[in-house]
C-alpha cells in the first residue's frame, strides 16, 4: 500500500523480466516458428532473417508501444478523473477514430487512407474537446463532469454513424473494419512502428512530469488546489497528451480494448496508488499483456490470426470482475 | 510597528458574482497573525462563498484581497501553497491511500518528509493511523488527518528550520458532520496551532457557541452582506443572531459544556 523506495523498483523489475521473456517469445511463436537458439546466436538464413525484422520485431515493438501508451492513458485518466473505471475510450478518441477509418475506408479504400481516416477523426475528437474545455471556463463548476460528458457525446455519435456506415459497406470493406475495430499489431512497417514508440514514449515523459499533480489530485479538485496543483491546467494537458497518444495507437491498432483499464489496477495492487508508480509499472505491464495477446492471438489457430483486442478482453474481463468482486466485499 | 501589528489578511470591499447573482457584496474586514475569525450565517448567506473567494477558487467582481500585504492574485501559485491551506468538505479518495501518505500530499512537489509527516500526525493525535487506509477512517479520525496534511503543507521549512508564521488556514465548516466531543476536539487543536505558530484562521460554522468559544473575532453574513464584524463578545448579541438567522434568538448559560 505505501508506495515506498523499494515497491517500484522490485514490481517493476519482475514485470521488466516478464516482458523481455514475452517478447522473445513473440518474436520465434508464429506461422513460421524461429528457434530460440538460433535467434539468440544469430544462426538464420535469410527467409528467417527476413521473418524476424520484417514480420516479428515489427509487431513486438508495435504491442509494447500500444500496450504501454493505452495503459499510461488509462492510469492518467483514472487518477484525473478520480475513478477506477476511467479507460482511454472515455473521451471518445478511439471511437473518433474507428469512424474517421470507416469514412476513409469506404470513401477511399484500405491502407494508408484508412490511418489518415483515424488519425482526422481523434484530431476532430480532440478539436472538440479542446473547443469546450476553453469555453467552459467556470472554475467550481465540474470541468471534469463535462468532460466525461463530452467524452459520452462522442461515443454516441460515433456509434451511431458506424452503425450508418456498416449499412453502406461492402462484405470485404466489413471485415477489414471489424478487424481493425479489434486491433491487431500485424503488419505494420518499421516506420509506422517507430512513430508509434516515440509517441509512447513522448506521452509517458509528459504525463511523468504530471504525476505529482496527478497524484494530489486523489485529495479532490479544491483540496489539490490549495496545495499548488493548477487543476484546470492539469486537465487539458493530461487530456490532450492521452489523447493524442491513443488517436496515434488506435489509427495504426485500431481499438485493443481492457489493457487501458486493467493494467494500471494490476500496477496498483502490487506497488500503490502513487501515479508516480502506477504510471511507470503499468505502461510496463500494458506491454507485456500485449505482447502476450500478440503471441495467443497468432497462435491458437495459426496461420488465422485473431483479433488482439478480442484476447485483451478475454484476459481482461475476468480480471475486472474480480477486481469489482473485491471492491463490494471491502465495502 | 512590528510585522505582526499589520493585518495578515485585509479583505477591501470585494463583491463575487456568479452567473447574474451577487453572492457576496461589498465584504470588508481585516485578520492579524494569530487571531481567529469564526464566519456565521443562515444557509446561504455566503460563508462558503467567502471560503472559497478567500481560497482564491472564485473571482473578484470588485475590491481586493491581500496577504500579507500583497494581493492574492500576484502571489505566485507554489509560493501560496506554503503560506495558505485550505480544510473544505472533500471527496472520498477514489484508490487506497495510506494516511501518511495522505499528508505527504500537503507537499505533493517535494519528496515527502517522513519525519515532518509523523511529527504532523502527532500533532493531530493521529499518528497511530499512520499506516491505514485512509478511506477506512471515521469522518472524524479523518477530518484530524486532513488537518495533519494542512499542517505539512504550511509547515515547510522555507529558508529556516522554524515552521512558518504569517499563514493564513481556511476551514470551512470542519465540524459539520462531527459529534460534540470530536467538534471541542477539532476546534481546540486548531485554536492551539493558531496560537502557537501565529497563524491567522477563518472558520465557517453553523453553531454560534464555537465561535464564542474558540474565535477572537466573529463576521455575520446575511444575504451575501456583512452584518457585523467584531470582538466575538461584541457580535455575537442577541439582536445579531437575531437578525443573521431571520428568528428571535435567545442567549443562555450553555447547558453542556466539556
Amino acid at each position: 500500500m505505501t508506495p515506498g523506495g523499494n515497491t517500484l523498483p522490485r514490481a517493476a523489475l519482475v514485470v521488466a523480466v516478464l516482458l523481455a521473456a514475452a517478447m522473445l517469445l513473440s518474436l520465434v511463436v508464429g506461422a513460421y516458428p524461429l528457434a530460440i537458439s538460433k535467434v539468440l546466436s544469430g544462426q538464420l538464413n535469410e527467409a528467417e532473417w527476413s521473418v524476424l525484422t520484417q514480420l516479428r520485431a515489427p509487431r513486438v515493438i508495435a504491442a509494447c508501444a500500444g500496450g504501454a501508451a493505452f495503459a499510461l492513458a488509462g492510469a492518467a485518466l483514472q487518477a484525473l478523473f478520480r475513478n477506477p473505471l476511467a479507460d482511454p475510450g472515455l473521451l471518445g478518441v478511439p471511437a473518433a477514430a474507428g469512424l474517421g477509418a470507416a469514412i476513409a475506408l469506404i470513401v477511399v479504400g484500405a491502407g494508408a487512407a484508412l490511418w489518415i481516416g483515424a488519425l482526422i477523426g481523434a484530431g476532430v475528437a480532440i478539436a472538440g474537446m479542446l473547443l469546450v474545455v476553453h469555453r467552459g471556463a467556470a472554475p467550481m463548476a465540474g470541468g471534469t463532469v463535462t468532460l466525461l460528458l463530452l467524452g459520452i457525446a462522442i461515443n454516441a455519435a460515433c456509434a451511431a454513424g458506424l452503425a450508418l456506415l456498416t449499412a453502406l459497406a461492402s462484405e470485404g470493406q466489413l471485415k477489414t473494419l471489424s478487424f481493425w475495430m479489434l486491433g491487431s499489431f500485424a503488419s505494420l512497417d518499421w516506420p509506422v512502428v517507430i512513430a508509434m514508440a516515440v509517441c509512447t514514449a513522448l506521452g509517458g515523459v509528459a504525463l511523468g512530469v504530471q504525476a505529482n499533480a496527478l497524484a494530489a489530485l486523489a485529495l479532490g479538485e479544491r483540496a489539490a488546489r490549495t496545495v499548488g496543483v493548477n487543476v484546470q491546467q492539469l486537465r487539458v494537458r493530461v487530456a490532450l497528451i492521452t489523447a493524442a497518444m491513443v488517436a496515434v495507437i488506435t489509427a495504426f491498432c485500431g481499438g485493443v480494448g481492457f489493457v487501458g483499464l486493467a493494467a494500471p489496477h494490476i500496477a496498483r495492487l502490487a506497488a500503490g496508488s502513487s501515479p508516480r508508480v502506477v504510471l511507470p509499472l503499468a505502461a510496463l505491464i500494458g506491454a507485456l499483456l500485449c505482447v502476450l495477446a500478440d503471441v495467443i492471438a497468432r497462435s491458437i489457430a495459426p496461420p488465422i490470426e485473431l483479433p488482439v483486442g478480442a484476447i485483451t478482453a478475454v484476459l481482461g474481463v475476468p480480471l475486472l470482475v474480480s477486481l469489482v468482486t473485491r471492491r463490494v466485499e471491502r465495502a | 510597528m512590528s510585522a505582526l501589528a499589520t493585518p495578515l489578511l485585509k479583505v477591501d470591499a470585494i463583491g463575487v458574482r456568479v452567473g447574474g447573482t451577487m453572492l457576496l457584496q461589498n465584504i470588508s474586514f481585516a485578520l492579524r497573525s494569530g487571531r481567529i475569525l469564526a464566519l456565521l450565517g443562515a444557509n446561504g448567506a455566503g460563508k462558503s462563498t467567502l471560503v472559497a473567494t478567500l481560497a482564491g477558487e472564485l473571482p473578484l467582481a470588485g475590491g481586493c484581497i491581500e496577504l500579507d500585504g500583497r494581493p492574492l492574485t500576484a502571489w505566485p501559485a507554489a509560493e501560496l501553497a506554503g503560506r495558505r491551506a485550505l480544510n473544505a468538505s472533500e471527496p472520498a479518495v477514489p484508490f487506497a491511500l495510506s494516511v501518511a501518505d495522505y499528508v505527504a500530499l500537503g507537499q505533493p512537489f517535494d519528496a515527502p518528509d517522513v519525519e515532518a509527516v509523523a511529527a504532523a500526525l502527532t500533532e493531530c493525535h493521529a499518528a497511530e493511523w499512520r499506516g491505514r487506509d485512509y478511506a477506512t477512517l471515521s469522518l472524524g479520525e479523518q477530518m484530524r488527518v486532513q488537518l495533519a496534511r494542512s499542517l505539512y503543507q504550511l509547515g515547510r521549512p522555507l529558508s529556516s528550520t522554524e515552521p512558518q508564521s504569517r499563514c493564513l488556514w481556511l476551514l470551512d465548516e470542519p465540524c459539520a458532520h462531527l459529534d460534540m466531543a470530536q467538534r471541542h476536539f477539532v476546534l481546540t487543536l486548531i485554536a492551539r496551532i493558531a496560537r502557537e505558530r501565529e497563524w491567522a484562521v477563518v472558520f465557517s460554522s453553523h453553531d454560534p457557541m464555537e465561535a464564542q468559544l474558540f474565535a477572537d473575532h466573529a463576521l455575520l453574513l446575511r444575504k451575501g452582506e456583512v452584518l457585523a464584524f467584531a470582538e466575538a463578545n461584541e457580535a455575537l448579541t442577541e439582536a445579531n443572531l437575531s437578525a443573521c438567522y431571520g428568528r428571535s434568538v435567545a442567549l443562555r448559560p450553555a447547558f453542556v459544556a466539556l
